[in-house]
């Protein structure tokens, strides 16, 4: 018999007597249900749960208590002599007596919950855990861990060399890298991710403490000083070098560019469709996803900051297309900074600017990207980008508080607010004049609902408000004037599409499951209706041409793995053809906006922007009218 | 046996010398008869509680001065003395007590006839006692 | 390096922060020696047992046993060395009978029958636990322990420590009985000199970490003694501190009426010299117990005046 397996064995022998309070509690967990006041519930399950419960104190206590004996009070104790008096290696005393401990342990466990177990409970779900990794974790990695650490904590304790300092250092610089290893991860939300770092940094953890424990043994043998000074110097050295490459490790996650992606998630398009700002995962990174401002023309890329997943806004474009701007990362309460960009040029520069917006609140650009506004509460305030100037600072009165807002032109910002209960929360319409700050009230809305949302055309002309209500007026569409807030009519259909040259676009599916495609114009007075199939799930893309809207549908719809093919549709002649098979629709040609009247979109006529399609292995493609060619942007690798 | 020997880890003699010298006092004086036995090396090191190596020498010198034998198997034993050997071992030990007699009663300031004197006294209260340990 | 040497101290040193607690100190027992180190507490006598055992690394210099070094090479040492250390340091819950199965596993040459019958000779139960039994009897399982694998060489550190006169009696017949039975090589240290000053063949006295003495008990009972003269008012003490230093005089002193001085370097030709330089009539000249030149050369004054 080897000399670590003796050892092992002794260690086992000497303390089974342990295995008795094992058996005490399995006892205990058995005779639970009788005790009073518990007759309530059923008594499986009170034997499932208090066995669990029982089998995680008694392991998680032991290996804790054998951790700090076996290598710390043993050792001050003087009682490793009598090992190291033998012709046995330093090694064979540390794996030997280490391995009984938690063979000790486990067995405890086991013990406690066999009963328990026998009876046709689970262990795992009598603690509200799912079986597999979580219950594997809770009763054999905690245990190792505790162990381990306790082992290393109690040398520390009861030598209390000068090497305590390093320790108390080493805990504070380990617990502070790995937290920032995991933090972005967390923050991100890549779940997957976070777990595998966090699980990387814990084995580094434990690795480390088990170098650091075998090498004191070895090194130290019965000498309580030198044994710590031994742990000391290998525990913090090797997790140095785990937790660096555990870091590295989770840097290379995060690190990649559009060319290594493979799943695209569009965000938001630059109105001349130029310009992409999407989220890429990449092969071998997990689920950690970057995010990218792309080109679609040529292979220009710039990463843009990650952003926690709760406070998380997209890019905001200027109107041509030439200028993008976002806010800089910041913590809790503190105010962002803008920092944006100039679309034109061969190298894409990030500007970083002064110019402060509060935490979850937006911003706009004006349409020629030269000034940024944004609305906190009652002030509108006006900033020039270049030159980080303010431009004007408008005190709202209180109905405009927190409106909804875009530039109109270079020179006009239109507000959408909301007036007081008292007066019936009527959407009240305003124009800002810019730099004179002067305000033009231009209408309102009388009546709307408590929640809605809102859609307007690419001129501003017309909007839409949607019914979020419950009762019977839930999913009304109206149609108003966009600047004097007047009633133009109730939509019926489907979501409306506002196109070009005053058109609409609505779909619409009827019992039998065929679905028609409607178009009319905004009054009303025009009305043409396209059949599109039974079972198609047709979705509408954008005017990828003047005038040609893109339809999508099910190619066959019996055959849904198949995809979508998708077809343009002349609006005035009332002609198909085809663009392409196998692609889908990217949530192209509208804005989001928020502010006093809920989430609103703005359609903008992109017609770049509606060429942008996905096709079957993912990618993010450019439909070219002439050639007819997909031509692959980003992503899309199998 | 032991407690004959006399043995005084103390005392300015080595301690084989001191078990060689009373071994040939007992062997000297009848205590130890030809042929007895003697404790092995074992016995008498445990015994007076010292190093067997001790005893071992001592042993060796009484064997090669002729005093003891060894009998395979059998142990050490008291070896067959002529008379004249043993003479000469009673003379020996005779002389040797007289000279330290001699050279305690000079460094008391004593003379010849104190000294005489001194061991007549003796004589007489030492042979009733010495008859008595002879017929041991 | 000697080829008999069994143990081997070459130079060493042994340090903790800036205190020396073993300093320069170099010795050899030979095959079949019983070595004994005496010191005062704190003299360093710990720290050098324990390099012996490899439990601890020298700071300079060397340990060897059987050639090999003890802290390199303690596996091997160890599989041919029995100890019994100070505190024994069996786990206290184990008892013989699991130990045994222990070392069965774990030490060549090991003999379960000799153990279990060392044992019964001291009434030691096989499966008695071994924090309940007395102190004698712990001592004599870890001797028992340390003798039943047959070792080369016994490292005994101060074996006899709180033991009563029964137990101490008991464990010097062991091992003087293995010391007949196979003249294993003895390192020991010990307080108890009046015990061992039978047993140990040679030894060595260390005074804060330097070793002081390191030879025969015979000649160092040779060569201490203590003098006592009756002084005269011809002889003045300045002549007879110059004899003295013939005899390199430990401590002098009155007592009674009689002057008398220990010296530690007596010999016949010494003497005559003292006589020569101080004519005063030398009532005694005593030998000195391994305790008395141990107190003499380790006391708190030494040369002085008492």
């Amino acid at each position: 018999m080897s000399s670590t397996l003796a050892i092992f064995r002794r260690e086992l022998v000497a303390r089974r007597d342990l295995l008795l309070v094992a058996a005490a509690a399995a006892v205990i967990a058995i005779l639970m249900p009788l005790l009073p006041g518990l007759g309530a519930y059923d008594p499986a399950d009170v034997r499932d749960v208090s066995s669990s419960a029982l089998a995680l104190a008694l392991g998680w206590g032991l290996a804790i208590g054998l951790g700090a004996a076996i290598f710390g009070s043993d050792l001050s104790a003087g009682r490793l002599g009598f090992f190291f008096a033998r012709p046995v290696k330093g090694l064979a005393v540390w794996v030997g007596r280490s391995a009984a401990a938690l063979a000790l342990v486990f067995a405890t466990e086991v013990l406690v919950v066999l009963p328990a177990l026998l009876g046709g409970g689970s262990a795992g779900s009598s603690l509200g855990v799912a079986d597999g990794w979580p219950l594997a974790i809770a009763f054999l990695g905690v245990p190792v861990l505790l162990f381990l650490a306790a082992h290393a904590a109690s040398v520390m304790v009861r030598a209390r060399t000068a090497w305590l300092f390093l320790d108390l250092v080493g805990i504070v610089v380990a617990g502070v890298v790995g937290w920032v290893t995991l933090r972005p991860l967390l923050w991100m939300g890549a779940e997957s991710a976070s777990w595998v770092i966090a699980g990387a940094l814990l084995a580094a953890l434990v690795f480390a403490l088990v170098t650091g424990g075998a090498v004191a043994t070895v090194a130290g043998r019965c000498d309580l000083r030198r044994t710590h000074a031994a742990l000391s110097i290998t525990l913090w050295s090797v997790l140095a070098v785990t937790i660096g490459a555990v870091g590295a490790y989770a840097g290379w996650l995060q690190s990649f560019k559009p060319a290594d992606v493979d799943r695209v998630e569009l965000l938001s398009v630059s109105p001349t469709g130029e310009w992409v700002e999407a989220f890429g995962s990449a092969p071998g990174r997990l689920d950690v996803r970057c995010r990218f401002l792309i080109s679609t023309t040529d292979d220009r890329w710039l990463a843009l900051p990650h952003q926690a997943l709760w406070s998380w806004k997209t890019i905001v474009f200027s109107i041509d297309g030439r200028h993008a701007a976002w806010l800089a990362q910041g913590r809790g309460e503190e105010p962002r900074a803008i920092r944006y960009v100039a679309l034109d040029g061969l190298e894409l520069e990030t500007v970083s600017t002064k110019i402060l917006v509060p935490p979850g609140t937006g911003f706009e650009l004006s349409p020629d990207g030269t000034q940024m506004a944004f609305v906190e509460d009652e002030i509108l305030s006006v900033y020039e980008l270049t030159g980080e100037r303010l431009v004007t600072a408008v005190r709202l009165p209180e109905d405009l508080h927190g409106s909804t807002m875009f530039f109109l032109d270079g020179d006009t910002i239109r507000l959408y607010g909301r007036a007081s209960e008292r007066e019936g929360h009527a959407i009240r319409i305003a124009d800002v004049r810019v730099p004179s700050g002067e305000i033009v009230r231009t209408g309102e809305i009388a009546g709307p609902p408590d929640r809605f949302w809102t859609a307007f055309d690419s001129g501003v002309e017309n909007m839409v408000i949607g019914w979020r209500a419950e009762g019977p007026d839930h999913g009304m569409r109206n149609m108003y004037n966009a600047r004097s807030g007047e009633f133009i009519r109730t939509l019926a259909g489907g979501f409306p599409y506002l196109l070009s040259n005053g058109r609409m676009a609505t779909l619409r599916e009827e019992d039998d499951g065929r679905e028609w495609l409607i178009v009319e114009s905004l009054d009303g007075a025009q009305h043409t209706e396209y059949d599109l199939g039974v079972g198609v799930e047709a979705k509408l893309g954008g005017e990828a041409l003047p005038g040609e809207l893109v339809v999508l549908r099910l190619a066959d719809p019996s055959v849904w793995s198949e995809g979508r093919r998708a077809d343009l549709i002349d609006l005035d002649a009332g002609s198909w053809r085809p663009v392409a098979v196998g692609v889908d629709r990217v949530r192209a040609g509208f804005r989001w906006m928020s502010g006093a009247i809920g989430t609103s979109f703005w359609f903008v006529d992109q017609p770049a922007a509606d060429r942008l399609l996905t096709d079957r292995t993912g990618a993010l493609v450019r439909w070219d009218p002439d050639t007819g060619d997909l031509i692959h942007i980003v992503g899309g690798r199998n | 046996m032991h407690h004959v020997l006399d043995i005084d880890p103390a005392a300015a003699a080595p301690i084989w010398r001191q078990i060689e010298d009373g071994m040939r006092r007992l062997v000297a004086s009848g205590n130890l008869a030809a042929g007895a036995v003697v404790p092995s090396v074992r016995e008498l090191a445990k015994a007076l509680r010292v190093n067997p190596a001790t005893v071992s020498k001592a042993y060796r010198r009484l064997t090669d001065a002729g005093l003891l034998t060894v009998r395979r198997g059998e142990g050490t034993f008291v070896a067959e003395l002529p008379s004249t050997v043993l003479n000469e071992l009673r003379r020996r030990l005779l002389a040797d007590s007289a000279a330290a007699y001699v050279g305690v009663a000079t460094s008391v300031g004593a003379d010849r006839d104190e000294a005489v004197w001194a061991v007549e006294e003796s004589w007489k209260t030492g042979a009733k006692s010495g008859e008595g340990a002879h017929d041991e | 390096m000697n080829d008999r040497a069994v143990v081997e101290l070459d130079g060493l040193t042994v340090r903790y922060g800036r205190l020396t607690a073993v300093d320069n100190v170099s010795l050899v027992v030979p095959n079949g020696l019983v070595y004994a180190l005496l010191g005062r507490n704190g003299s360093g006598k710990s720290s050098t047992v324990r390099c012996l055992l490899g439990q601890r690394r020298a700071s300079a210099g060397g340990a060897r046993i059987f050639g090999l070094d003890a802290w390199r090479d303690r596996r091997r040492v160890m599989a041919r060395v029995g100890v019994v250390p100070e505190n024994p340091d069996v786990p206290p819950t184990t008892t013989a009978e699991r130990v045994e199965r222990f070392m069965v596993s774990v030490t060549p040459r090991w003999n379960g029958q000799e153990f279990f019958s060392r044992l019964e000779g001291f009434g030691v139960p096989r499966r008695q636990r071994f924090d309940r039994l007395s102190k004698g009897q712990q001592r004599q399982f870890a001797l028992a322990l340390a003798l039943s694998s047959s070792p080369d060489l016994l490292i005994l550190d101060d074996p006899t420590l709180g033991l009563d006169a029964v137990a101490r009696r008991d464990l010097y017949e062991e091992l003087i009985g293995d010391l007949a039975d196979r003249g294993t090589t003895v390192f020991l240290t010990t307080h108890d000199l009046a015990g061992i000053e039978g047993i140990a063949d040679r030894v060595g006295v260390l005074q804060d970490g330097s070793l002081l003495v390191d030879e025969p008990v015979e000649t160092l009972k040779a060569r201490f003694c203590r003098l006592i003269w009756s002084e005269t008012p011809e002889v003045s003490s300045e002549r007879i501190d110059a004899g003295l230093q013939h005899l390199d005089v430990i401590a002098s002193g009155a007592a009674g009426g009689a002057t008398g001085a220990v010296v530690g370097g007596f010999s016949e030709i010494g003497f005559g010299r003292f006589r020569q330089e101080a004519p005063v009539e030398v009532t005694w000249i005593e030998p000195l117990s391994l305790e008395e030149i141990f107190i003499a050369l380790c006391g708190d004054e030494r040369g002085g005046r008492s």
